[in-house]
């Protein structure tokens, strides 16, 4: 009996498994070859344009700086800070100028923070049309999307155009570290009022990880005087297994983290917004069943019912 | 006697409407007597929905122009979007697209005043890749980035993301562009502009490339109807189909969320916009309402009554939660 009931128990697994892998094969690919992994071309133009373009009424609302910035120069400052350095050996303090050039001060209530959800955040602030993350503002917008190293050649602009290190090489001190780290302090001194962050529940390593950018530069850097409430969002990515939710594993971390601060916090791990542009992407995903589709049984209840029903029927059998 | 004229006169107009409709572009019709049958506020939803009334050119026009131009090809555009051929942006797109109106009156823009421009900045796209859109500028958009580089609206092709939602005039005096104030829309003293010749141009050319099939977004809860006679879909785009080319125009009507219904694809407008297709010798599809647009319509209101998705998922979850009770008690039990 117990045998039968081992058997069953995979044939169950397996049935669960099937509807994971499908879900895993429509997940679609990125792409395999990037053009070049050199600066990217152009980059002084593409720079200049979006500066310019921020600080007029057409870009993003709420995102202009408080004085006009003379985008020029500040590419000036941009580039030299790392212009014919060792591309592999940039100290983290080398956008200090950068910095302080850029006098942004992020509206009250307007911050979003995020950590490993590249994939959702941002379409998310531009649908809400209310909240800007690091990569809306002018500290992070120019260069979004780039790619730049410096070159050590005496003859060159100071750039290197073929070839850059990679962002995770051992041993090497990338440019933007450096940027990423010093704009990530900047704009957690900057926030005011209520902040919001976006995490990935369905990380296995985590919501919440002490090596992100958030927890060791953002975070730290809000000022309790300056932020009064802490929202979290938890994203839960289609088709991935929940592994945590608002109190428990890192999140609780993080709840802890905010309280000791001395700033409220909230916290929601359903939230509709990030629903709806994740199933933008992938309408056809089972868990994007809107309302009008479910006329009597919904697709994905009916697997966990016949299950359900099948473990009923066991369980019957057995007491007989 | 005058009954027969009174009969005749009707029938030598709808036939003459007719062969209107036929022909690729309405024979003998310039662009700019068709661009003045367009509706204003159609224009100015298309040229920059948010646009100050008697605002002047956008500021620092030429670094922008010249930043997005590089960025669509380099960081932001689509692949089958960009370009097989670099542009080069400052010594080719930009100056093009300047000398199509600086200098000159803004209100006497020649119609082919930005061929040279359209030229250089069009790009082939896919087959049963182009979306129209009238009255649905933001869904069209959102369909285009969604569709991952197969679909194109006119605002997400090259031509058209390097322009989009500027603002520019010229002037016969000093420094050729006017920064000051550029006409209204409807200014009938001004029939002629730079942003209404080149929007008017780009859609022509823009339809003229499509193959397959075609896309049409039209708001089903427009008051005014969602296919107006008067709109750059009806008066420049439906007309430059090439039908030996374009098999079938799929319709896609869209209501607000919490709008009225006014057309539907069975209802109102649509079945004048089913005609034209049939009389243009192509086929229609048409869809109310499809799960992707009120997907990107509930991204915007999410908290929206019919948008309500979250709690689905969590009663998911609370099923896994009964089965996984369930299947303990139920091991635990028989061991």
């Amino acid at each position: 009996m117990k045998l039968l009931n081992i058997l069953v128990l995979l044939v169950l697994v397996g049935l669960c498994c099937g509807q994971y892998m499908e879900r895993l094969s429509r997940r679609k690919r990125e792409s395999c070859f990037p053009e070049s992994t050199g600066t990217t071309p152009f980059i002084k133009e593409i720079f200049l344009g979006r500066c310019l373009e921020l600080q007029t009424e057409t870009a993003i609302p709420n995102a202009c700086p408080q004085s006009p910035v003379n985008c020029t120069l500040l590419w000036d400052v941009f580039h030299d800070a790392i212009a014919y350095k060792d591309p592999c050996a940039i100290p983290l303090d080398a956008y200090r100028e950068f910095i302080a050039a850029v006098p942004h001060q992020l509206p009250a209530d307007k911050s979003m923070f995020w950590s490993g959800t590249s994939y959702i955040v941002h379409e998310y602030t531009e649908a809400a049309n209310d909240l800007l993350t690091l990569e809306d503002t002018l500290l992070g917008y120019m260069v979004d999307g780039l790619q730049w190293c410096s070159s050590t050649d005496a003859s060159s602009t100071g750039l290197n155009y073929q070839e850059c290190p990679d962002f995770w090489q051992e041993g090497c001190a990338v440019a933007s570290t450096a940027f990423y780290t010093a704009t990530s302090s900047a704009i957690g001194r900057q926030a005011t009022g209520v902040i919001t962050v976006m995490l990935d529940a369905t990380r296995t390593d985590g919501a919440y990880r002490n090596d992100s950018f958030f927890a060791k530069y953002e975070f730290p850097n809000m000022d309790p005087e300056k932020v009064t409430r802490g929202d979290i969002i938890l994203v839960n990515r289609l088709g991935n297994p929940i592994v945590e939710t608002c109190g428990t594993g890192s999140v609780a971390v993080l709840e802890r983290l905010f309280t000791e601060k001395g700033i409220e916090w909230t916290c929601t791990d359903n939230d509709e917004r990030v629903y709806h542009v994740q199933c933008s992407k992938d309408p056809t995903h089972t868990e994007c069943i809107t309302p009008a589709d479910v006329t009597g049984s919904s697709a994905t209840s009916r697997p966990s019912l016949i299950i359900l029903a099948m473990i009923l029927v066991c369980m019957v059998a057995e007491l007989m | 006697m005058t009954m027969r004229s009174k009969l005749f006169l009707p029938n030598l107009v709808g036939l003459l409407v007719l062969a209107c409709l036929a022909a690729p572009t309405c024979r003998g019709e310039s662009l700019a007597n068709v661009l003045k049958r367009v509706d204003d506020e159609d224009f100015a939803a298309r040229v920059n929905g948010n646009r100050v009334a008697g605002a002047g050119t956008t500021l620092n026009i030429r670094e922008i122009v010249i930043g997005r131009c590089w960025d669509y090809q380099r960081v932001t555009g689509m692949n089958q979007g960009r370009p097989l051929i670099e542009v080069i942006c400052g010594t080719t797109a930009w100056p093009a697209f300047v000398n199509a109106f600086a200098f000159q009156n803004p209100c006497n823009v020649r119609e082919d005043a930005f061929r040279s421009f359209t030229n250089i900045m069009t790009v082939s796209l896919p087959r049963n890749g182009t979306i129209f859109w009238s009255g649905t500028k933001n869904l069209a958009k959102m369909y285009s980035e969604l569709s991952g580089g197969t679909m194109f609206s006119l605002e997400t092709t090259f031509v058209g993301y390097t322009v989009n939602d500027l603002t520019w005039c010229g002037t016969p005096l000093g420094a050729g562009i006017n920064y000051a104030s550029c006409p209204s829309f409807d200014d009938p003293s001004c029939p002629s502009q730079a942003s209404t010749v080149f929007w008017g141009s780009a859609s022509k050319l823009f339809a003229r490339q499509a193959r397959g099939s075609v896309s049409v977004l039209l708001n089903g809860s427009d008051s005014r109807g969602a296919f107006r006679n008067n709109s750059v879909f009806s008066t420049v785009e439906l007309p430059n189909l090439d039908s030996s080319l374009v098999d079938f125009v799929n319709i896609i009507v869209v209501h607000d969320l919490d709008g009225q219904i006014v057309d539907t694809c069975d209802s109102g407008t649509i079945l004048i916009l089913k005609d034209r297709i049939i009389k243009r010798g192509m086929k229609w599809t048409c869809e109310d309402d499809p799960k992707l647009a009120k997907l990107i319509q509930c991204t915007e209101k999410p908290d929206y009554h019919r948008c309500n998705l979250a709690s689905r998922v969590h009663s998911r979850s609370w099923n896994f939660v009964v089965l996984t009770v369930l299947a303990s008690f139920w091991i635990t039990g028989t061991g």
